[in-house]
């Protein structure tokens, strides 16, 4: 063979000079590789403490528990009909994912002491930080689609007037948004142990504050002024309009700011996280906070 | 002299339980806030009926979440946590009875969920504009004071189901919510289909439920004599399933050598 022929390198497998079109072409299509696998990665580590038992515990019981409890406490002491209860906690259930599975993707790190690698890699944050909530909106959606089935079964819920495009989208939009919260509780985990108290905490606070049990219009202003400014509100509003056959000019705009608020939160999650880890460098604390 | 140095060792226990709780983000969450914001909005939801009826059915479902969470999680957790840790052999070689140190971590985790006698009161008062009317304050506090022994007794009882079976362990979670409703905490039980409703019946915080919630209304102790009577008895009868079960535990254990690996 010729020595020409030897050191030939395939067209696909040659070196791109930095910032040439071919380099950010592939460094795009690196990134996107990395967070598609970082994601489903995440997902699995997750789950592999969960039994069976476990997942059907917190993703079908709890839901369905929840459904059944306040609606029977609403239908038996307001005036909403008992869809109101129905669709807010089906939709809330997103959050049994969206805040538990990506806080505990993102603090588990710390806990399994492989923050350090992360800190470590070239990968860029914001591929690490979009990867861990992809398989999670997933995983919520599922979980709704399992609450709504529940709903049409027990509680007779009517789908006939509702645009499934906008019922798709709107659940999509919402469970990006919660998850925002999930990464920012993730983030502020690395300060502390008690990752669960914030999850717990945020859980039951959305179900108060959001619209799920309560409407809105029934709340102190200064509830009302908590509920505008979190995940899950606006998203719940337009699911409600959504089931009420609502055009899109009305569902719209509820969706902009609920995708608006997610990425508020979302943002603030990466920076945080940015900054301890300039802390965790600065000071050699990794794994002291 | 042996009743004196078990009854050392649980204070000591319990002393050292009761602490350690205060240092876990989810016993504190899920024992104090999570039961105090489910009462808030059991108050605004019922705001369809009697003020007084909304608020003392908030009142006592924030009080019996937070007992029921605490039996529940601290109950199924207990002796796995020992096991984590890797302390259960030396507690179980130690010369007590096992069960002390056992009902010691229970007792601790529904002392800290006691609070939410008085922080369901203040905050359902806060938000309704005045003082929760109670007809009979004394039945209140005795219906609350047994039910306590009843949730000692039902956290105990899912501590050794827990370890004869540990998937029923993982199935905590959904647990907590089914309490709820078979407790019927926040709905007249009469809400609740007909076999429900049996499961109710043998289900000791629906008796404190009742008791709690007829407090409000009820001023004669006559009345409640056949709900103190159901809550002793069954709290009885899920003390001694818990000790009878306890005993096939240990001899399990103790003779094929699976302490670590029940």
């Amino acid at each position: 063979m010729p020595c020409s022929e030897v050191n030939r390198v395939p067209r696909d497998r040659a070196p791109a000079f930095i910032g040439s079109s071919q380099h950010l072409r592939r460094g795009a299509w690196n990134e996107l590789a990395v967070a598609i696998r970082t994601s489903w990665l995440s997902y699995l580590a997750l789950f592999t403490w969960l039994t069976p038992s476990r997942y059907i515990a917190t993703k079908i019981m709890w839901p369905i528990e929840q459904i059944i409890f306040f609606s029977l406490v609403g239908v038996y002491g307001s005036t909403q009909p008992a869809s109101f209860f129905v669709i807010g906690n089906a939709v809330h259930s997103m959050a049994l994912t969206a805040v538990f599975g990506v806080s505990l993707a993102v603090s588990g790190e710390r806990s399994a002491g492989t923050l350090m690698y992360i800190f470590g890699t070239p990968t860029s944050r914001v591929t690490i930080f979009s990867a861990r909530t992809l398989m999670y909106l997933a995983d919520a959606l599922t979980g709704v689609v399992i609450a709504f089935l529940f709903a049409i079964l027990a509680y007779h819920l009517d789908f006939s007037r509702v645009n499934m495009f906008f019922l798709v989208t709107a659940l999509a939009i919402t469970a990006f948004s919660i998850s925002g919260i999930g990464l920012l509780i993730g983030s502020v985990s690395l300060l502390t142990a008690n990752v669960m108290f914030f999850n717990n905490a945020v859980y039951a606070l959305m179900l108060l504050v959001c619209g799920v049990n309560i409407p809105l219009e029934n709340l102190p202003s200064a509830l009302r002024v908590v509920a505008a400014a979190t995940p899950l509100t606006h998203g719940l509003q337009a699911i409600r309009t959504i089931f009420e056959g609502a055009p899109a000019g009305t569902v719209l705009p509820l969706l902009t700011i609920e995708a608006f608020v997610g990425t508020v939160y979302a943002g603030l999650g990466y920076v945080i996280f940015r900054w301890l880890e300039r802390l965790a460098l600065a000071g050699a604390t990794l794994e002291l906070y | 002299m042996m009743l004196t140095w078990w009854t050392r060792a649980f204070a000591r226990a319990f002393c050292t339980y009761f602490r350690l709780q205060f240092t876990d983000g989810f016993v504190l969450v899920t024992v104090v806030v999570q039961p105090l914001v489910y009462a808030l909005m059991i108050a605004f939801m019922l705001r369809g009926l009697p003020s007084t009826v909304a608020a003392i059915s908030a009142v006592t479902a924030g009080i019996l979440m937070s007992m029921w969470v605490a039996a529940l999680y601290r109950g199924t957790v207990t002796i796995n946590y020992e096991r984590q840790a890797g302390t259960l052999e030396l507690l179980v070689a130690a010369p007590l009875p096992f069960i002390i140190p056992v009902l010691a971590n229970v007792t601790a985790s529904l002392t800290l969920a006691s609070s939410s006698v008085v922080l369901s009161y203040g905050t359902v008062s806060l938000a309704s504009g005045g003082f929760v009317h109670i007809a009979n304050p004394l039945a209140f506090l005795l219906t609350f004071a047994l039910g306590l022994t009843t949730f000692i007794a039902t956290g105990l009882w899912l501590g050794m189901l827990t370890v004869l079976n540990p998937e029923i362990r993982s199935l905590a979670n959904g647990f907590e919510l089914l309490g709820y409703l078979i407790g019927a905490f926040a709905v007249p039980v009469t809400l609740l289909p007909a076999p429900v409703r049996l499961a109710s019946y043998v289900f000791p915080p629906y008796w404190v439920s009742v008791g709690l919630r007829d407090a409000a209304t009820n001023d004669r102790f006559q009345a409640f004599a056949p709900i103190w009577l159901a809550i002793i008895a069954l709290s009885a009868c899920y003390a001694t399933l818990s000790l009878w079960m306890l005993r096939a535990v240990l001899r399990q254990t103790r003779q094929e050598g699976t302490l670590h690996a029940v």
